[in-house]
């Protein structure tokens, strides 16, 4: 039986503050979307900083803005859009917490330590802000629980002890070992899959050398970008296939959408590419009006 | 029996191109088959596999999925799904005039006809019906509206639907229907399965 305390309000939510875990699997075939964490690396970050199991639902904060208040003793761990590791923070009852506005990048991830109490649907505590499926946006009044008991099903165990005097200050993402992960201008890496994608040579080489701008109509179930045409003949209707977070699709001129983790799960648009398992966390981070450029990788020059 | 036509998607799925019919069953037995899959799910006429972490050795599971053996029959197959409709929508005159039937000829054509559950999308829930009568296929209205509300039963392309939330939409209502569709709190969601047949009856 899992035992939950009140530990932190909600002051102020900022523009959207949601609980995500690592997403919602398993229900694709009935139109039900993933969800999650957009940047994965991120909440893992701050839960392995906790000794969270990775998976614990933590809060994805857009921009910042968001400001909790303490009921009780409670450590948290924040981590901002491409930091490197997450920061430590102990409340006292009273204390409060504001993440603040970010400069760089758009999405910040804060855990508590225990992780959040929160009911689960079909598998997974994350807000899917397409469907409505989860809990809701945080909203000023909220009081966010702490488990008292760690639930069994709730991802892969971190080192269960308690955290290492290391962790207890800076825990190390975990895509950053040996490659720069938090760098947000690196180009993303996609792969064309050219048999079953709608690409042709011309198009992948396009996408490869174009550059694309992030437009404000970009959310998490999908991203819009604006730039180059990728020269793919207009013919007409496509078939509905399935589809996956990260899906670069081409709807015509020059706007590409990436598939966001709230997107669809079938769709009819032409696909030109999937980005990389790895570059999923920073795209996340990716603000409208900042430039974005792809690395076109075939299969088997992506490592695992 | 033919392999199965499959290719790499990304580098945490693989995608398998085959016949409409066969989707929902290929996908079935993906997930039956392949335990460390995440999900595995259909379009029309092609079928995903994704894994929780890129792929480390594609070409054996490209292999194995090219010899995957599919039982004769799905599982859900045999299951009749009925939906009773009030056939009251604020297209049907529209659709009869398009399709030169008259209303009573549109009820009936969508009413009798036998649909099998071709893919999901768009929401949870929202299954995808193969089995439209030809003479109703139409392209979908010029412009959408901004909220169809649950429950209504619509028809665009080759394909009829009903709709599980209020949402904006671009089909021809014909008629409303108040099963409940999809509930989130049930281990079995959604009401329409992939490879389901469904039957709309007239009220």
């Amino acid at each position: 039986m899992l035992e939950s305390e009140a530990v932190l309000e909600v002051i102020t939510p900022g523009i959207q503050s949601l609980i995500q875990d690592l997403g919602r699997f398993g229900f694709a075939s009935v139109g039900v979307a993933t969800s999650g964490a957009y940047d994965r690396s991120a909440l893992m970050c701050v839960n392995e900083a906790l000794g969270n199991p990775a998976g614990t639902p933590g809060i994805e904060c857009l921009l910042g803005g968001l400001e909790l208040r303490a009921f009780r003793n409670v450590k948290v761990a924040l981590v901002l859009p491409g930091q490197p590791s997450a920061e430590l923070i102990d409340l006292q009852p009273g204390d409060t917490l504001t993440i603040p506005r970010v400069k760089r990048g758009l999405r910040s991830y804060l855990a508590i330590q225990g992780g959040l109490r929160v009911d689960s649907v079909l598998g997974s505590s994350s807000t899917d802000t397409m469907s409505g499926l989860g809990p809701a946006p945080l909203a000023t009044g909220d009081v966010l629980a702490r488990s008292t008991t760690i639930p069994a099903d709730s991802g892969e165990l971190a080192d269960s002890a308690s955290p290492t005097a290391a962790a207890q200050h800076r825990a190390r993402r975990p895509s950053d070992e040996g490659n720069p992960r938090s760098d947000l201008s690196q180009s993303i890496d996609v792969i064309a899959n050219l048999g079953t994608t709608h690409s042709t040579p011309g198009s992948v080489e396009a996408l490869h050398t174009g550059t694309w701008t992030v437009s404000p109509v970009s959310s998490r179930v999908g991203m819009r970008l604006t730039g180059p045409n990728l020269g793919l003949a207009a013919d007409g209707e496509h078939r509905s296939q399935p589809v996956i977070c990260g899906t670069i699709q081409a709807p015509g001129g020059g706007e590409l959408i990436i598939l966001g983790p709230d997107g669809p799960t079938t769709g009819g648009y032409p696909v030109v590419g999937v980005v990389a398992d790895h570059d999923l966390s920073r795209l996340g981070q990716l603000r409208p009006g900042e430039p974005i450029s792809f690395t076109v990788r075939h299969n088997t020059a992506v490592s695992p | 029996m033919a392999t199965l036509d499959v290719h790499r998607y990304g580098d945490t799925a693989v995608f398998i191109r085959c016949e409409p019919s066969q989707a929902a069953l290929i996908a079935e037995t993906c997930r039956q088959q392949f335990p460390s899959a995440a999900d595995a799910w259909c379009g029309d006429g092609s079928v995903l596999v994704q894994f929780r972490e890129p792929i480390v050795d594609a070409a054996s599971l490209v292999r194995e999925i090219q010899q995957l053996k599919l039982p004769a029959t799905q599982v859900s197959a045999n299951s009749v799904v009925t939906l009773p409709v009030t056939y009251n929508g604020p297209d049907l005159e529209a659709v009869a005039q398009e399709s030169g039937l008259s209303v009573a000829e549109v009820v009936a054509c969508h009413s009798t006809a036998e649909y099998r559950v071709a893919f999901c999308g768009f929401a949870p829930g929202f299954a995808y019906l193969y089995g439209l009568d030809p003479r109703l296929i139409l392209p979908r209205r010029a412009s959408p509206r901004a909220e169809v509300t649950a429950g209504s039963v619509a028809i665009a392309a080759q394909y009829s639907a009903v709709y599980p939330r209020s949402s904006p939409g671009g089909w021809h209502i014909l008629g409303t229907c108040q099963s409940e569709l999809f509930n989130p709190l049930q281990a079995r969601p959604a009401l329409l399965m992939p490879g389901l047949t469904v039957r709309f009856e007239a009220k």
